[in-house]
């Protein structure tokens, strides 16, 4: 069918109409205050009065003059060097056991996955009664092995561990990701190797890591990014002593996004927190692009020359 | 177009033009008033506002939110509410900004005024003078105990001539370990960690409106050590991380029997209401021979927008919710209200109790409001607390020593002087504001 110019221009025109909405929303609601925080890192503001310009203070004072961005900088590392390995092994076991075909099977994945989509504020109050030392559910199950549980989130020690436990609460959403990923193995690859010989360890680590990488390498970058990001339940479950004591003990749950808040929102120093937010989208667009390369070597799509 | 799309749109734009005409109110002026975000509040007050709307030809919006980031946010939005309720940092940063009616200006002839404690207007004056936040309440704080568990140690009752030593006495005797002797069933005492100011002042600190740089004073020091001791020496005091760990409330903690006597507020409605026990309230215990300083905070109050259309409205329902509001009456902050009588009234529990023996005290000693020590309520408490809170953290733990946190002062003060200065030179502040923090550093450089 011979398409006229004026139809190509109206199918253009009903493609932008289309995606609209989007558009008008990235640009109003997403790029439009991306470029003006960037602005406002460069200012000292208090919502109150207009932006003073102050060019680079902002960066310099934290970089070089407040330790507790490098406390919360260290807190975050902390919190994502132990939660990503963590949610992503068991999101990966969870859904290689929800991979079998048993009656019922749809329910127990229902099961896993509704934590994942439960809201973080009810999520943390439940995990604050878990975590309660004296009639806590898990210092509780603890007893039974004649342990005596630790304070948790009143001790300096515990209280990042128990958050990384928590964090543990949402491996529903990869989990998913994985089993779709599973499922979408074909079933010639496994009998293929079977007449190989290859028993199930061989067939794991050659068979379905490989085929899954994609979506395991999905999972690790919004796993990190998500983990870099941690804030509602250090916000909601920190607060023991009142506000402005979120964070704490001793500052030991005072992450990145967590100190940006209270800078922000209880110091309204809109400034700082924007060139906070900048070093937070610097240092996770960083370990994205590290991600990226590295995936070289170990995402395996089914493109794939070595695959072909 | 056609003909039924055409009039189908223009019935919806008529609809919207009459939506829009009857969204659109008589000439009635309005007030916006913000409250917290509390139902129950909500509700009372709504429902005793139509009478006063009545009565006075006004309408009066009701804007529910708590804490700060909301209201930053309409005042950045040039849409505050008329009214709203300030703390003394953000009285402070608001009046600098000239946000804040001066309520000097608008009660300048008004004799309601004169009905008014005068420490509570003082308490709502900021640095240049202006009175920027009506105190509209006050408490002071007491000890409450659970009579029965008196009764069955045979301990006699605290009442106004006991001292420390004497809390300590009976805390003692009221604290039981397990048979076992593995863990403590019950406690003698228990003062939260907001209350150590209380200390503080019956110690000797004195707080200081307006004050800049960080201290911890001998008399907040001894006061810091007797709080450390009912913890880690004498052993009567549940340590602040496994109460705040197990999330117990106060009367929670009085109700269940697991703590014998609890300082807190005076009056105290949630304890009005919920504390199940034969309870009774005492003043707080003389500390050696100090001079008796009872607490009397204000907490804050109310402030009006400078963008108010109709400040002399906002000022008349200021008036209105300190003195007939039946929510807020009787009201202490006025010297003609009967507070002891108006409560008893209202909550006849309290007639029971040693309730009106704690409240002359507090008149007889006004020890002023502890939330005037400088790492509270300050130009510079914001940075203080964010140095000071998670030290404080490991100091309540007996982690730190009263003797390292007092080895920071210098750096926190030096950060402080810096915060200051930074301050000082916003062009945006008014110049009284500005002057007066220059001429504290001034001071302070010297």
């Amino acid at each position: 069918m011979k398409i006229s110019i004026s139809d190509r221009a109206k199918r253009n025109i009903e493609g932008y109409l289309f995606i609209s909405p989007w558009l008008i929303g990235f640009v109003f609601l997403s790029a439009g205050p991306i470029v003006f925080s960037l602005f406002m890192s460069g200012t000292r503001w208090s919502l109150l009065s207009a932006p003073q310009w102050i060019g680079m203070e902002n960066y310099h004072t934290l970089l070089f003059d407040d330790p507790l961005f490098y406390t919360s900088l260290w807190n975050t590392a902390y919190y994502v060097f132990f939660s990503v390995p963590l949610g992503m092994l068991l999101s990966l076991l969870l859904a290689i056991l929800l991979n079998q075909r048993l009656r019922g099977i749809s329910i127990f994945r229902t099961i896993f996955f509704l934590p994942s989509v439960t809201n973080m504020v009810a999520v943390s109050i439940l995990w604050m009664w878990i975590f309660n030392p004296e009639f806590g559910l898990l210092n509780r199950a603890l007893e039974w092995f004649g342990i005596a549980g630790p304070l948790w989130l009143q001790s300096e020690t515990w209280s990042k561990p128990a958050l990384i436990l928590m964090s543990l609460w949402g491996v529903g959403g990869g989990m998913i990701i994985n089993l779709a990923a599973l499922q979408g193995i074909p079933e010639e690859l496994y009998e293929a190797a079977s007449l190989d010989g290859a028993k199930s360890w061989r067939r794991l680590f050659h068979i379905t890591l490989p085929m899954i990488s994609p979506a395991l390498f999905f999972n690790l970058i919004m796993n990190i990014i998500g983990s870099f990001q941690v804030f509602t339940q250090a916000l909601v479950m920190t607060a023991s002593s009142g506000q402005g004591s979120e964070g704490g003990p001793n500052n030991s749950t005072l992450f990145f996004v967590l100190y940006l808040y209270k800078k922000a929102f209880q110091q309204f120093k809109m400034g700082y927190a924007s060139s906070l937010a900048w070093v937070l989208f610097i240092i996770i667009l960083l370990f994205t692009l590290i991600q990226f390369l590295l995936s070289q070597r170990w995402v395996y799509y089914q493109t794939d020359e070595r695959l072909k | 177009m056609h003909r039924k799309t055409h009039y189908f749109l223009r019935l919806v734009i008529s609809a919207l033009f009459l939506f829009s005409c009857s969204s659109e109110q008589n000439d009635t002026p309005q007030i916006t008033l913000n409250v917290p975000a509390n139902a129950n509040l909500i509700q009372r007050l709504g429902m005793e506002l139509k009478a006063y709307e009545k009565e006075n030809n006004v309408r009066v919006k009701l804007i529910p939110f708590s804490g700060q980031e909301k209201l930053y946010a309409m005042i950045a939005a040039g849409q505050p509410p008329d009214i709203f309720y300030t703390n003394t940092v953000v009285r402070d940063q608001l009046a600098a900004e000239g946000l804040l009616q001066n309520l000097h200006d608008i009660a300048a002839n008004d004799p309601f005024v004169q009905r008014i404690l005068p420490e509570f207007i003082e308490r709502g004056e900021s640095l240049d003078g202006g009175w920027y936040q009506f105190c509209d309440w006050t408490y002071t704080f007491g000890v409450y105990y659970n009579k029965d568990l008196f009764d069955q140690f045979n301990i006699p009752y605290p009442d106004s001539t006991w001292d420390w030593q004497g809390m300590l006495d009976r805390a003692g005797k009221l604290t039981v370990r397990t048979q076992d002797d593995a863990a403590y069933e019950q406690y003698g005492v228990y003062i939260a960690r907001h209350f150590f100011s209380a200390i503080e002042l019956m110690a000797g600190a004195r707080s200081q409106p307006n004050e800049l740089l960080f201290d911890i004073s001998e008399a907040s020091q001894t006061a810091l050590r007797l709080y450390l001791d009912l913890m880690f020496k004498h052993d009567v005091m549940p340590q602040l991380k496994y109460v705040q760990a197990q999330g117990m409330q106060m009367a929670q903690m009085l109700n269940t029997g697991k703590v014998a006597m609890v300082v807190e507020a005076v009056p105290n409605l949630d304890f009005i209401s919920s504390l199940k026990i034969n309870w009774d309230v005492a003043p707080f215990p003389q500390i050696g021979n100090h001079a008796r300083r009872y607490f009397r905070s204000a907490s804050g109050g109310l402030s009006i927008s400078s963008n108010c259309q109709h400040p002399e409205l906002a000022w008349e329902l200021l008036k209105w919710l300190v003195t007939k509001s039946p929510y807020n009456t009787p009201n202490p902050v006025l010297k003609d209200s009967e507070v002891i009588s108006g409560w008893k009234q209202k909550y006849p529990i309290l007639a029971k109790t040693h309730f009106d023996q704690v409240w002359r005290l507090s008149e007889q000693f006004d020890g002023g409001d502890s939330r005037d020590f400088v790492r509270y309520f300050s130009w510079s408490s914001n940075v203080i607390l964010e140095q000071v809170s998670p030290k404080m953290d490991l100091v309540l733990a007996n982690q730190l020593s009263i003797a390292d946190l007092l080895a920071m002062k210098a750096e926190i003060n030096a950060k402080v002087l810096r915060e200051l200065q930074i301050v000082a030179d916003n062009p945006s502040l008014k110049p009284a504001f500005r002057q007066a923090i220059q001429q504290r550093l001034a001071e302070i450089n010297k």
